[in-house]
């Protein structure tokens, strides 16, 4: 009677608390105390990719099988991260976010935003979501931050942070310190001067904005372009940040400087175009900013995700932040200081001939492009890596990148355009008479039929304290996919190829694989639903999800 | 060898094309004649005819001008398109199988072998394989006059529309 009257009630009392429970800023700073979930985009505030879940191990990996897919009704390609917050999984599209049950994938609720098409000629993709307290955030292509309920899927508040007929774009996954979503716009070859700031989690008023490139003649660094090259200097943010609670440091890299591929109009330095910079988390105040790649024409952006951890270095630990960067360099920089540690090529390449004594890359002599010479440089415009998220498994000591090897592209150094709001201003537009690139001539032969000399994909495992390569897993397409690493010592990753696979971290054996039929392009998550562990990857435009058959240990 | 499965007599054409001059100087109908009785078929395919072995030259004279197609012939590695790459497969115990490859991934490999079958091999299940860029194809005993036929009918190869 009575009890048979409470029992459901308790039972339902206890779901919804699970369910319910706000992700708090304390529990994003011990994001690893709870690796059921997935609470920001790289998986914790050092981004590593690392969780310590370990019910798939490399015994039992050979018997993943597919738990589930979802496939939104909008056909467009998924790039993102999701969360995983309680047994909830979100993700999102360029015009949808969706809250799925993270062990079934069925709909709890789906948001629709319409992006107008135009805001996104180059048809780029969003890489994620946010969340703190009930409230997810949605950076949108068209420059619109929304605050969305997180149970209800409805619109909490809507903030026109950018003009995208002025050249901006929101495509990044916001980052959530304490208060405050730290992001940034970017500007795909527009040459609209980008930054990162902070915005009111509550209301979405700006706190605070650092400039990427300069806004003013009396900024010191406008003295690093040239002339007035510095108002249409773009340096974008399209790729996540990372957060040091000790240091109350935030990290973030840089997109190349406009026009991308002809430096001539800002012969210096352009700061801060492919950086990293650290900024006061609090007040948007630089402490120090490394530039991987000085008055870049070859597309080098830094937008690669900052990687911190504490390595062995000179007989000590030392915090660190680990970057495999566009340029084709595996960088390791003092956390606290900046300090230039290492840089050590990851792939071929052909660029730099080494680096002064505070880690300033010297050119390789005859390696500034010029208009029309289709000069090839190594690593090409696409880099060794590029946004794709990497990983650090403090288990094995090793960082793990996804590369693009012997990739050799022309530089494609042309004209420069006239500024317009929103218009094209790369640089590399064809003089007159010039010929045209043969299409696709950047990455060589169709991958159906490429050599290994002629490029090829991979994950790399490095070694952090040199920077030495410890063991590849070779592709034959190249690949977009980011990197996961679990306690129990798996690497999952994928490609271009439509493969998505599980290695052994510890020595690049495969030990599963399959083939997803689309690209992979997004960076797998692991996770817990019902006490049993998960991992989804996204490809082409579904996502899929990973498990060991019911009733497998 | 790639020569044992294509047959050094399957003396045979491929790719590429010439100076319209050249095209002219020859004669299509002996060049088919001699295209017909040299082996180039047993690797070669012009509409219903020949092996899908080696590259389809039933519109091979809308791709290569007659100067490629010239090369070709006398020069046959000189280009060899990426598309007509041969693959040898080495199998587990040792024996190898070619053909022209069709596809690769990090975990299999796809080619049409010299009998006309699709094959594919799973990487875990094979030794190795390697992709084959040059001798490809044996150069022809042709004379100069000869070439220039074969260029000739080559050239007038524009495939078939759809009725």
């Amino acid at each position: 009677m009575i009890a048979g009257v409470l029992r459901p009630l308790l039972v339902l009392a206890c779901a919804a608390a699970m369910v319910s429970a706000q992700v708090t800023s304390e529990r994003i700073l011990h994001a690893n105390k709870e690796p059921q979930n997935w609470l920001t985009y790289g998986g914790g505030y050092a981004s590593q990719r690392y969780s310590l879940l370990t019910q798939l191990n490399p015994t039992n990996a050979k018997d993943l099988k597919l738990k589930w897919v979802y496939r939104p009704k909008y056909m467009e390609k998924m790039e993102a991260t999701p969360l995983v917050v309680d047994g909830v999984l979100y993700t999102v599209q360029n015009s949808e976010v969706a809250a799925l049950d993270a062990a079934t994938g069925r709909i709890f609720w789906t948001f629709h935003y319409a992006v107008p098409p135009e805001s996104n000629q180059y048809v780029m993709v969003v890489k994620g979501l946010a969340i703190a307290g009930d409230t997810l955030f949605w950076a949108t292509y068209d420059g619109h931050l929304i605050a969305i309920d997180a149970k209800a899927g409805t619109a909490i508040w809507n903030k026109k942070l950018v003009d995208w007929h002025q050249g901006y774009q929101l495509n990044v996954a916001p980052l959530v310190v304490k208060d405050k979503l730290i992001l940034g716009p970017a500007t795909n070859e527009e040459g609209a001067n980008c930054w990162v700031a902070a915005y009111d989690i509550k209301t979405g008023n700006e706190l605070w904005r650092f400039y990427t490139a300069p806004i003013s003649d009396d900024d010191p660094v406008a003295k690093t372009w040239f002339g007035d090259s510095w108002k249409h200097g773009g340096s974008p943010i399209w790729v996540t940040g990372s957060y040091d609670p000790e240091t109350n440091l935030t990290f973030w890299g840089t997109g190349n400087p406009n026009p991308g591929w002809n430096g001539d109009k800002r012969p210096g330095d352009d700061l801060y175009s492919d950086c990293v910079v650290a900024l006061d988390a609090d007040t948007g105040k630089l402490k120090w900013h490394y530039q991987f790649t000085p008055h870049d024409e070859y597309d080098w952006d830094s937008v690669q995700v900052p990687v911190l951890a504490t390595i062995p270095w000179e007989g000590k630990p030392r915090k660190v932040v680990l970057w495999a960067n566009r340029n084709g360099f595996f960088y390791v920089l003092d956390r606290i200081s900046g300090k230039f540690l290492l840089g050590k090529a990851f792939v071929k390449q052909t660029w730099n001939v080494g680096f002064d004594e505070v880690g300033r890359p010297m050119k390789a002599p005859g390696i500034d492009p010029k208009p029309t010479n289709g000069m090839h440089v190594l690593p090409g415009t696409q880099g060794g890596t590029n946004w794709y998220s990497p990983s650090f498994s403090p288990n094995t000591g090793l960082f793990y990148v996804s590369s693009w090897e012997n990739y050799d592209a022309p530089t494609s150094k042309g004209l420069i355009e006239v500024w317009r709001p929103g218009g094209k201003y790369s640089g590399n537009s064809r003089p007159p008479g010039a010929p045209r690139r043969p299409r696709g001539a950047g990455r060589g032969p169709s991958p159906a039929f490429r050599t290994e000399a002629e490029g090829y994909g991979a994950v790399k495992a490095l070694d952090p304290s040199t920077g030495q390569q410890k063991w590849e897993f070779k592709m034959v397409d190249y690949t977009e996919s980011g990197v996961l690493t679990t306690a129990s010592d798996l690497l999952f990753s994928g490609g271009k190829e439509g493969n998505f696979f599980a290695l052994n971290a510890r020595d690049g054996a495969l030990l599963w694989h399959t083939n997803l039929g689309g690209t992979v392009a997004s960076g797998p998550v692991t996770y817990l639903a019902n006490g049993r562990q998960y991992v989804v990857v996204c490809a082409d435009n579904a996502m899929y999800a990973f498990g060991l058959p019911d009733g497998a240990d | 060898m790639v020569e044992s499965l294509l047959g050094k007599r399957m003396a045979c054409v491929l790719a590429l094309a010439a100076a319209p001059l050249f095209a002219q100087s020859g004669d299509a109908a002996k060049g088919k004649a001699v295209v017909e009785s040299s082996g180039c078929l047993r690797c070669h395919r012009i509409g219903e005819n020949g092996s899908r072995t080696g590259p389809n030259l039933s519109e091979i004279g809308d791709k290569r001008s007659a100067e490629q197609l010239k090369t070709s012939i006398t020069d046959p590695d000189a280009e060899v398109l990426a598309e007509n790459r041969f693959v040898a497969v080495t199998l587990k115990d040792g024996s190898v199988v070619r053909g022209r490859i069709l596809n690769h991934d990090a975990m299999s490999v796809q080619l049409i072998d010299g009998k006309q079958n699709l094959r594919s091999f799973l990487t875990a299940n094979i030794r190795g394989y390697t992709i084959l860029t040059k001798g490809l194809m044996p150069k022809p005993n042709l004379t100069d006059e000869q070439v220039a036929d074969v260029v000739a009918y080559l050239s007038t190869l524009k495939g078939t529309e759809a009725p």
